[in-house]
C-alpha cells in the first residue's frame, strides 16, 4: 500500500544498476545540496562552481541527459534542459535513488546518462515526530531546518522547511592575478559567490480505504545566488551578475490497490520562474501539467505487467520566445517482467512519446537479470541491458529568438550494458562488491556553438561513452559498532566520433569538463552513541573548452558526532571539516573553489 | 719569418678595424625591425583564457600564449582591443575589466594592470601624455548605456578622469586635437575637443563603429545596425568626415557590413577595406540563415563597393599589413576552439594559415628593433 509508483516501476529494470542512499549517508549530507551527496558517496562528476550553480555528467553525458525525478516528474527546467543540483536540498528527503544509464523506457525524455529519484517514505502509526536542525559553517554558512509530522494508521502528515544562505566569502590565492611589482601571486578574497535558498515541501497520506489511497504533495522553493566571478574578474572588477529561481512542484494522485491489480492516477503541476539580475522585463517562466495513468498486474502470464500513459500540457512565458508556445505531450508505456527459470528474470520495457506537431520516439528496453550463486552466504547477480533513450530538445534549443532552431532533432542514445555484483555476508560482515561496463552511442547530440555574432543549437555530433564502474562496500556490525567502508570507482571514455562502430582510440579527445576517472572513498565508524565519517573524493583531469587541462585532485572530509539520547529525544551534535589538507583545486579555469572549511551541527529530534 | 707575418697580420687587421669605425660615425646609423603581427585572442567569455599570439612575419611563424611567455601568467581577461603607442602596447580587457600596460616589443608588463575607474574598456587612443579610452561602464540597458564615458589616462602616473558620455562609446580616433567617438546605440559620431573636453556630435545614417584614415586625410566610419538598436540594411555602409568641417561628405552604402564594423585602410590609404557578412536574416520561409563572411573593398576616390575579394565562413577580424598590402584574416568557428590566421595578398589569393588562441578578433602590426 506504501509502495510508490517509482518504485513499482523500478522492479522492471532488472538489468540496471540503482543504488539507493542509505539513511546514514542521507544524515551526513542532510543541510547539503544532491552535489554534496553524489560528490561524496558516488562516482559521478558534478561540475560545480563555488557559487550557487552545479551540474551533472552522468557517464560523460551532458548535464541535460539526466532525468531529475520529484515523485515521478522530471523537473528538469524546460527552458535550460537540466537541473542545478545545488538547488536540491537533501533535507527534503529520504529516500533518495540514483539510477546509472539510459531509462528513457520508464522515465521518458533525458533519461540518458542515468537518472535520480527523489522521494518519501510515509512512515504510517508513528504519531507526532519533530525534527530541528541548526548547522553554522565557514564563511558565513549558515542553515535552518524544521521538519514536523503526525501519522496514524489511516492519515500521515509531514512538512519540511529549511533555509540556507552563505555569504561564501572564502580567502583564495589568486593565480590569474600576479602582483608584477612584488613577483607573485595575489592573496585574494571571493566577491559576488553568496547564496541564499528557503524551500518547503508537505506531503498528506490519506487511506481512504483498505485498497484506496489519496496523496498529495507540494514543493516549493526559492533560489537565489550571485553568479560566482573568475579569478580575473574578483580582482580586477566585472559585471556582477545575481540569479534567483522559485520553483513549485505539485503532485496528486490516488492509489487503488486490489489483489495482483493495481491502479495509480496522478495530477501534477510544475512552475518555473527566473529572474536574472532584477530584469523583471527578461522574465523565463514555464508550466507544466502533467497527468498520469498506470495500471500494474503482478501475476500477469506468470509476470510483472505494466501499462499507462502521461499526458502533459507545457506552456511558456518566455520574454525571448515569440508567442509564448506551449505543447502537448503523450506517452504510452508498457512494461512486462517475468522469471524465465528461478535465476533467470527477463524485463521488456516499451515506451512511445509524441510530442505533438514536432515529434515522436519510441524508446524500448531489454533487460536480463541471472542468479548465478544463491547460496546462504553468497549471492552473486549478473545482469545486461540494451536500451534506446532520448532527449527532446528544449524550449530555448527550439524557440528563442532569434538563435533558436525549430529543425533541430532529438538526441538518440543506445545504451549497452552488462553488471555484476556479488554479496557475501556472515553474522557480523557483509561484503559488497559490484562491476559495471556500459557502452552507449547518443546521436544528434546537440551543441550551442557560436557562429558568426550568434549563438545556435544544431545537432552537430555523434558522441560515445564507455566506461566501467566498480564498488567495494564493507559493512561490519557488532553490538556495540558498526563500521561501514567501501569505495567507487568509475571510468569514461567519453568523446565525439565520426562513427559509432569505427572504434578507434588513436585521435580520441575527451569531451571537455568530463573526467575520466573519478573515485571515492567513504567510511563510517559507529561505537555506541559516538560516529565518525571520513571520504576522500578524487576528480581526474579534465580538459577544458580551450584545449587546457584542469589538474586532477583529491578532497577529505571529515566528520566527528555524538548522540545524547532522553526518551524519545535524540540531540545531535558533529563537527565537520571539509577539504581537510587545504587543497587549491578548480572545476572550471580560474574559477576559485573553498579551501579547508568547518562546520558545526545541532541536530534535536523528537518521535 | 714567422713572427714578421703576425705582426703584418695584426697591422692589417687594425687598419681594417680603424677604417671600419670611420666609415661608421660618418653615416646615419639604418635600423632594423623584426616585423610581427599580434593577434589578440578575445577568449570565451569569462573563461578566463584571452590572449596574444604572435605572428613572425619574415619566419611565417606564430607562437601563441605570448603575454603568459612573456610574464608567467596566463592573460585571464577577454581582451576587446591592443593599441601601440610609443612603443607601449594598451590592452583593454573585460571580465575582469582592466588595462595592461607592456613593451610592445616583448610584451612584458611595465607594472600593474590599471582597473580603478575602468569599467568594460573598449578602445584606446593617444595623444601626447594622455590616453583615451572608450568605456561602456556598467550596462543595465543595452539600448543606453546609461553609465558609458570617455577614461582620460595620464600615460605616466596611469590616475584616470571620467568624462561621462551615454550611448557605449566605441571606436575612437583623434584627429586635428579632436577625438571621434563611435557609438553603440545612436547614429551619431561624438567629436571631443581635447582642450576643452566638451562634445559636440555629427548625425551618420545608421550606428558608427570602427574610424580609418583615407588618403585625403577624411575619416571613415563604418555604419551598423545593432540588435538592440536597428537600423534597415539601406542605412549601412561608410560615412566619410571631413576633419575640417566635421561635416559627412559623402556615404557609401553597404547592407551586408559586420556588426562589429571592422574596417581598415590599404598602404597607400587609397582602399578601405571591410568586414561584412555573418549577419542572421531571415529569409523568405522566415528562416534564420546566417550570411557568410568576406572582405569587401572601396575605392575612395569612385566610392564604390566592389564584390568581397575574400570570402569564407566565420571571420571575426582582419587587418592590412602597411608594409605590403597582405590581409589578415581571423576566422572564429566558435569560442570554445582555437581560431585561424589565414593571410591573403592584397588581390584576395590565399597564401598560408596559422592557428592562433581562442576567438581572435584582432590583428596589430609592429616593427620590433633589432638589438
Amino acid at each position: 500500500m506504501n509502495v510508490d509508483v517509482t518504485s513499482m516501476k523500478e522492479k522492471f529494470l532488472v538489468g540496471s544498476k540503482i543504488e539507493t542512499v542509505d539513511s546514514l549517508k542521507l544524515s551526513s549530507v542532510s543541510s547539503g545540496s544532491l552535489t554534496d551527496m553524489l560528490n561524496r558517496y558516488f562516482p559521478i562528476y558534478v561540475k560545480q562552481d563555488a557559487g550557487g550553480l552545479s551540474t551533472i555528467r552522468f557517464r560523460g553525458t551532458s548535464p541535460d541527459h539526466t532525468a531529475i525525478m520529484f515523485d515521478g516528474i522530471n523537473i528538469n527546467s524546460l527552458t535550460l534542459g537540466h537541473s542545478n543540483m545545488s538547488n536540491i536540498p537533501m533535507f527534503l528527503f529520504d529516500d533518495v535513488k540514483v539510477q546509472f544509464g539510459s531509462s528513457s523506457s520508464l522515465y521518458g525524455t533525458d533519461a540518458i546518462g542515468g537518472s535520480i529519484q527523489l522521494n518519501n517514505k510515509p512512515k504510517w502509526g508513528n504519531g507526532f515526530n519533530v525534527g530541528v536542525e541548526q548547522g553554522f559553517a565557514s564563511f558565513g554558512s549558515y542553515f535552518s531546518g524544521l521538519k514536523l509530522g503526525y501519522s496514524n494508521n489511516k492519515i500521515q502528515y509531514s512538512i519540511k522547511a529549511f533555509h540556507f544562505q552563505k555569504e561564501n566569502d572564502f580567502p583564495f590565492l589568486n593565480t590569474a592575478v600576479k602582483d608584477f611589482e612584488k613577483n607573485k601571486f595575489v592573496d585574494d578574497v571571493q566577491k559576488n559567490a553568496s547564496i541564499k535558498n528557503w524551500g518547503i515541501l508537505q506531503e498528506f497520506n490519506y487511506k481512504i480505504s483498505d485498497n484506496l489511497l489519496f496523496y498529495t504533495k507540494q514543493w516549493y522553493q526559492n533560489n537565489w545566488h550571485q553568479i560566482q566571478p573568475n579569478m580575473s574578474e574578483n580582482y580586477y572588477g566585472a559585471d556582477y551578475k545575481e540569479i534567483e529561481n522559485n520553483n513549485l512542484r505539485i503532485t496528486n494522485g490516488l492509489k487503488y490497490y486490489k489483489g495482483k491489480h493495481k491502479f495509480t492516477a496522478s495530477l501534477g503541476y510544475v512552475y518555473d520562474y527566473q529572474l536574472y539580475n532584477k530584469n523583471y522585463e527578461e522574465t523565463i517562466s514555464t508550466n507544466s501539467i502533467v497527468s498520469s495513468l498506470n495500471y500494474f498486474n503482478t501475476d500477469f502470464l506468470k509476470g510483472d505487467f505494466n501499462v499507462g500513459l502521461n499526458f502533459s500540457h507545457l506552456s511558456t512565458d518566455v520574454y525571448a520566445y515569440n508567442n509564448s508556445p506551449n505543447e502537448d505531450r503523450i506517452e504510452f508505456f508498457s512494461s512486462y517482467k517475468t522469471n524465465l527459470r528461478d535465476d533467470l528474470s527477463l524485463a521488456l520495457n516499451l515506451r512511445e512519446s509524441i510530442v505533438i506537431d514536432y515529434t515522436s520516439q519510441f524508446a524500448p528496453s531489454l533487460m536480463l537479470n541471472y542468479i548465478i550463486i544463491n547460496s546462504d552466504r553468497k549471492v552473486l547477480n549478473s545482469g545486461a541491458s540494451i536500451s534506446k533513450s532520448f532527449k527532446i530538445p528544449t524550449f530555448n534549443d527550439r524557440y528563442w529568438y532569434p538563435n533558436g532552431n525549430p529543425d533541430i532533432l532529438p538526441e538518440n542514445s543506445m545504451n549497452y550494458e552488462i553488471n555484476t555484483d556479488f554479496k557475501i555476508y556472515n553474522n557480523f560482515n557483509t561484503y559488497k562488491i559490484g562491476l559495471t561496463a556500459f557502452f552507449m552511442n547518443v546521436d544528434n547530440w546537440i551543441q550551442w556553438a557560436p557562429s558568426g555574432n550568434m549563438w545556435r543549437p544544431d545537432n552537430l555530433a555523434k558522441v560515445q561513452s564507455l566506461g566501467a564502474e566498480f564498488l567495494f562496500n564493507h559493512t561490519i556490525k557488532f553490538t556495540d559498532f558498526i563500521i561501514d567502508w567501501g569505495v567507487n570507482y568509475s571510468y569514461t571514455n567519453v568523446s565525439e566520433v565520426i562513427d559509432f562502430w569505427k572504434i578507434d582510440f588513436s585521435d580520441r579527445e575527451q569531451i571537455y569538463y568530463t573526467p575520466k576517472h573519478v573515485a571515492n572513498f567513504f567510511s563510517s565508524f559507529r561505537y555506541n552513541s559516538w560516529q565518525l565519517q571520513a571520504s576522500t573524493s578524487y576528480t581526474g583531469s579534465r580538459n577544458t573548452e580551450d584545449n587546457k587541462e584542469l589538474d586532477g585532485y583529491f578532497l577529505a572530509d571529515m566528520s566527528i558526532g555524538k548522540n545524547f539520547l532522553f526518551s524519545k529525544n535524540i540531540l545531535s551534535v558533529s563537527f565537520d571539516v571539509n577539504n581537510i589538507f587545504n587543497k587549491a583545486y578548480q572545476n572550471q579555469n580560474y574559477y576559485a573553489m573553498p579551501g579547508r572549511n568547518f562546520g558545526i551541527k545541532i541536530k534535536y529530534s523528537y518521535n | 719569418m714567422k713572427r714578421f707575418r703576425h705582426m703584418m697580420l695584426s697591422v692589417a687587421l687594425l687598419a681594417t678595424a680603424l677604417v671600419s669605425c670611420e666609415k661608421d660615425d660618418n653615416k646615419v646609423e639604418k635600423k632594423e625591425y623584426d616585423k610581427v603581427a599580434y593577434i589578440v585572442n578575445y577568449g570565451g567569455y569569462s573563461k578566463g583564457n584571452g590572449e596574444i599570439s604572435t605572428y613572425d612575419i619574415a619566419k611565417a611563424e606564430i607562437s601563441n600564449d605570448s603575454y603568459n611567455t612573456a610574464n608567467e601568467i596566463p592573460f585571464t581577461s577577454n581582451i576587446e582591443s591592443m593599441s601601440i603607442y610609443n612603443d607601449v602596447a594598451y590592452f583593454m580587457s573585460n571580465a575582469g575589466d582592466k588595462i595592461d600596460i607592456v613593451d610592445a616589443a616583448t610584451l612584458e608588463a611595465l607594472g600593474n594592470p590599471v582597473s580603478a575607474d575602468i569599467t568594460k574598456p573598449r578602445f584606446f587612443a593617444a595623444e601626447g601624455n594622455t590616453g583615451y579610452i572608450s568605456c561602456w561602464g556598467e550596462v543595465n540597458d543595452w539600448a543606453v548605456y546609461a553609465n558609458s564615458y570617455i577614461a582620460k589616462m595620464d600615460l605616466s602616473t596611469k590616475a584616470i578622469t571620467k568624462i561621462e558620455l551615454a550611448g557605449g562609446p566605441e571606436g575612437l580616433i583623434i584627429k586635428n586635437n579632436k577625438l571621434y567617438i563611435s557609438s553603440s546605440t545612436a547614429n551619431k559620431v561624438t567629436v571631443m575637443d581635447l582642450a576643452t573636453d566638451t562634445f559636440t556630435t555629427i548625425e551618420v545614417p545608421a550606428i558608427p563603429q570602427q574610424f580609418v584614415e583615407d588618403a585625403n586625410g577624411n575619416l571613415w566610419v563604418s555604419l551598423v545596425s545593432k540588435y538592440s538598436v536597428p537600423f534597415s540594411a539601406d542605412k549601412l555602409g561608410f560615412a566619410i568626415i571631413d576633419v575640417n568641417t566635421d561635416k559627412v561628405v559623402s556615404t557609401v552604402k553597404y547592407e551586408g557590413m559586420g556588426s562589429n564594423g571592422f574596417i581598415h585602410a590599404s598602404p597607400d590609404k587609397k582602399t578601405i577595406y571591410a568586414l561584412g557578412g555573418g549577419n542572421y536574416v531571415q529569409d523568405a520561409n522566415g528562416e534564420w540563415i546566417q550570411l557568410p563572411t568576406g572582405i569587401s573593398t572601396v575605392d575612395i576616390s569612385s566610392k564604390v563597393l566592389g564584390d568581397a575579394i575574400i570570402t569564407g565562413d566565420n571571420f571575426n577580424g582582419f587587418n592590412v599589413d602597411p608594409a605590403n598590402g597582405d590581409i589578415y584574416v581571423l576566422v572564429s568557428p566558435s569560442n570554445k576552439e582555437p581560431g585561424i590566421l589565414k593571410i591573403y595578398d592584397s588581390k584576395g589569393a590565399a597564401l598560408s594559415e596559422k592557428v592562433t588562441g581562442t576567438s581572435p578578433k584582432h590583428v596589430v602590426f609592429y616593427d620590433i628593433e633589432k638589438e
